[in-house]
């Protein structure tokens, strides 16, 4: 859930830079939004492989 | 222009379709995701594919878009400057070569970038201080140059021309023109880059 929203802000946050470049959303993008994708797939493998874990698949 | 704008639309609708593409996955598939293997397969292709293409897409083309000199003037201190890029009156050096197109598109960028491996980097580096002192710890007017121009940047176009080679002056001090020891402005050389602006410090 948390995975999902992250990527969902992230992405607004990078497609916000394409409609609009000032130096304040290329730092937005960049930085503030590929640090929420980075952590949405984070997020995502850590739940995965908790689960995997817990049906003792890994 | 068509191909830059076609990019960007493409940037867009990967974002959009990819967050579409979660939000009906987390929020509309019947199952949660860890019972249902085809919502873990779409959200593995919406976060680890989707999501990071979307991103260097983007990311390309806003680092293509800063070079731009509207995007110079997006910061309210540049504003002047830009102005006398643009004024037909100016004889200032920038606007001779902004309004002549001697180069021929994104001049700031141009010529406060050096022609080097590494040189787009450092002006990204130094594109990151400028947001920093506009932003958060001020600037004072009028605004100086961090160290020394390279001179090789004028260089880069100007030295192989003839017109360069064979002017005495040049070859008079042609050594600390290279290595930028003399500036090639001010003296009885060339004539300023831009307006000095009145001073204060601003935020």
């Amino acid at each position: 859930m948390f995975a999902g929203i992250f990527n969902i802000i992230g992405l607004l946050l990078v497609s916000f830079s394409l409609f609009k470049v000032t130096p304040i959303t290329i730092i937005l993008s960049t930085g503030v939004g590929g640090l929420l994708i980075g952590m949405a797939v984070l997020l995502y493998l850590k739940v995965v492989i908790q689960d995997l874990r817990k049906q003792k698949i890994l | 222009m068509l191909e830059e704008n076609l990019v960007k639309a493409i940037g867009i609708g990967l974002c959009v379709f990819t967050i579409l593409l979660v939000v009906y996955t987390i929020f509309f598939r019947p199952k949660s995701f860890l019972e249902d293997i085809t919502a873990r397969w779409l959200l593995l292709f919406g976060f680890v594919i989707l999501s990071p293409l979307a991103y260097l897409l983007s990311f390309a083309m806003v680092f293509e878009d800063s070079k731009t000199v509207s995007f110079c003037n997006s910061c309210h201190v540049m504003e002047s400057r830009v102005e006398n890029l643009k004024n037909p009156d100016s004889e200032y050096l920038a606007a001779q070569h902004y309004q002549f197109r001697w180069i021929a598109n994104n001049q700031c960028y141009h010529c406060h970038t050096d022609y080097n491996l590494f040189g787009g980097f450092r002006g990204k580096i130094a594109g990151f201080r400028h947001v920093w002192a506009y932003y958060v710890v001020g600037y004072e007017l009028p605004l100086k140059i961090y160290g020394t121009y390279d001179n090789q940047i004028c260089l880069y176009c100007h030295g192989p021309v003839r017109n360069y080679q064979e002017l005495e002056e040049h070859q008079d001090y042609l050594k600390d023109l290279d290595l930028s020891k003399k500036s090639c402005l001010g003296s009885d050389c060339h004539i300023a880059t831009h307006p000095k602006e009145r001073k204060k410090s601003g935020l």
